[in-house]
């Protein structure tokens, strides 16, 4: 099983996001990914999901308090679990690996287009494209971490919402800082996207115990070497009958002085 | 398993030979997904994505095939007193020269069509739950291809020993 690693991670504050979406921006950049059209659907949050040409998004979540309404706001994007649903499910080798730093990376060449990494992420942050019919996710800028710079949304983040640096650094940080709930702490075997929290992590629209499926266990671990097994044993079971028959016909009909 | 010599209507045949082409294709189409070993397998459809729709209509097909499967035989294949005697005594694992079902099909081919039944009906309605990654719930979906495969199973090894006996025996 995975064990969690320090590495490196993104933490974020989302007390201090304002929803300005240089995040957003900057991550579309450095991916030179396109715009998308999109509609109003009644809210501020542009666009409505992530897709494959939106690796990050804040998401606008509404909360009543006695004050009114509340916006809180939440980075959508591949909270890269240690853990990570998507890398066990994966059948393509390569398709899917982590880097040194933590971050958990696709190989788009690699992708075959099966849709189960899709299927299992626990924070449906990865999407599929069915022009390309390949998948796509934030990758932590592991192309900027590489060459020692920080992930593009962290540098462009104008209130500090954003950072990045050493996981366990920035969860100390936290902590000094007065925050409780760092959610990613142990989540998925810990994330390498971390939220400071003073809110319950439900009111933000995070899952409370993200995990992979129990039943994931049962059909890569039993059920598929089940498969290959039965096949198995299936042909080796008409394999020993052929011969014994074999045997047999021949002792019946061979030389009977022998 | 004894043999028997019986005519077969155009119907059943036609029946027949839908399920094994939809069931090799299905094999075909989507053993690379489960053993990556054999992943070059999809490629031949000339790309991966190919492979998975070929997958997914001839899943269709193979429901079908199924279904007609099923009013044709179900008639044939209602077990009788000396099928349920034979069971009763051990079936296979019995040492004892038992009675076969005296229809057109003995007590192992009618166990052989109910098990092609409840596992097709596994395969297709588990199929259903992986069409779509964003339709049904995560876990649902897990379990979806827990059963896929168990049903996968089933028909590559209880194919291998269907053919055997029926061809090479």
């Amino acid at each position: 099983m995975p064990q969690e690693k320090a590495g490196k991670a993104l933490l974020i504050y989302p007390d201090l996001c304002i929803a300005c979406r240089s995040c957003q921006v900057a991550c579309k950049q450095w991916n030179n990914l396109p715009a998308e059209s999109t509609t109003n659907c009644g809210s501020y949050e542009n666009p409505a999901g992530l897709s494959f040409h939106t690796y990050t998004r804040i998401h606008f979540q509404e909360r009543k308090t006695t004050r009114g309404i509340q916006w809180l706001f939440l980075k959508q994007q591949c909270y890269h679990c240690t853990d990570a649903a998507c890398m066990l499910v994966c059948p393509s080798p390569g398709a899917i690996s982590r880097t040194d730093e933590g971050a958990v990376i696709l190989n788009p060449d690699k992708c075959i287009g099966c849709k189960y990494c899709v299927q299992m992420c626990p924070f449906g942050s990865i999407q599929f494209d069915p022009v390309t019919r390949k998948v796509s996710k934030c990758h932590l800028c592991h192309d900027r971490i590489t060459m020692g710079a920080q992930p593009a949304c962290s540098l462009a983040c104008p209130t500090g919402a954003v950072r990045y640096g050493d996981r366990k650094a920035l969860i100390q940080q936290a902590r000094l800082l007065g925050y409780q709930t760092i959610y990613g702490e142990k989540e998925v075997k810990g994330l390498h996207v971390l939220f400071a929290l003073h809110a319950p992590a439900q009111d933000y629209g995070l899952p409370p115990n993200p995990r992979v499926p129990v039943a994931v266990f049962w059909w890569k671990r039993i059920f598929r070497p089940l498969l290959g097994g039965g096949s198995g044993i299936a042909l080796l079971g008409i394999l020993v009958h052929f011969f014994q028959r074999t045997i047999r016909s021949h002792g019946q009909h061979g030389d009977p002085e022998s | 398993m004894s043999r028997r010599d019986f005519s077969s209507s155009r119907i059943e045949r036609i029946s027949h030979w839908a399920l094994i082409s939809s069931l090799f294709i299905l094999l075909f189409t989507n053993c690379g997904l489960l053993f990556s070993s054999l992943l070059f397998i999809r490629h031949l459809f000339w790309s991966s994505q190919n492979a998975s729709t070929i997958h997914h209509v001839t899943g269709m097909f193979f429901s079908l095939s199924l279904l007609v499967s099923f009013f044709i035989w179900i008639k044939d294949c209602i077990p009788d007193g000396e099928d349920l005697e034979w069971l009763r005594r051990g079936g296979p694992f019995s040492w004892v020269a038992a009675p076969f079902g005296r229809g057109k099909f003995n007590t192992i081919q009618k166990l052989y069509f109910f098990g092609t039944m409840l596992f097709g009906i596994m395969a297709a309605s588990s199929g259903i739950l992986l069409w779509n990654p964003y339709l049904f719930k995560r876990e649902l979906i897990a379990w979806g291809h827990v059963f896929h495969t168990f049903s996968a199973t089933f028909f590559t090894a209880s194919g291998i020993i269907h053919i055997y006996l029926r061809h090479f025996r």
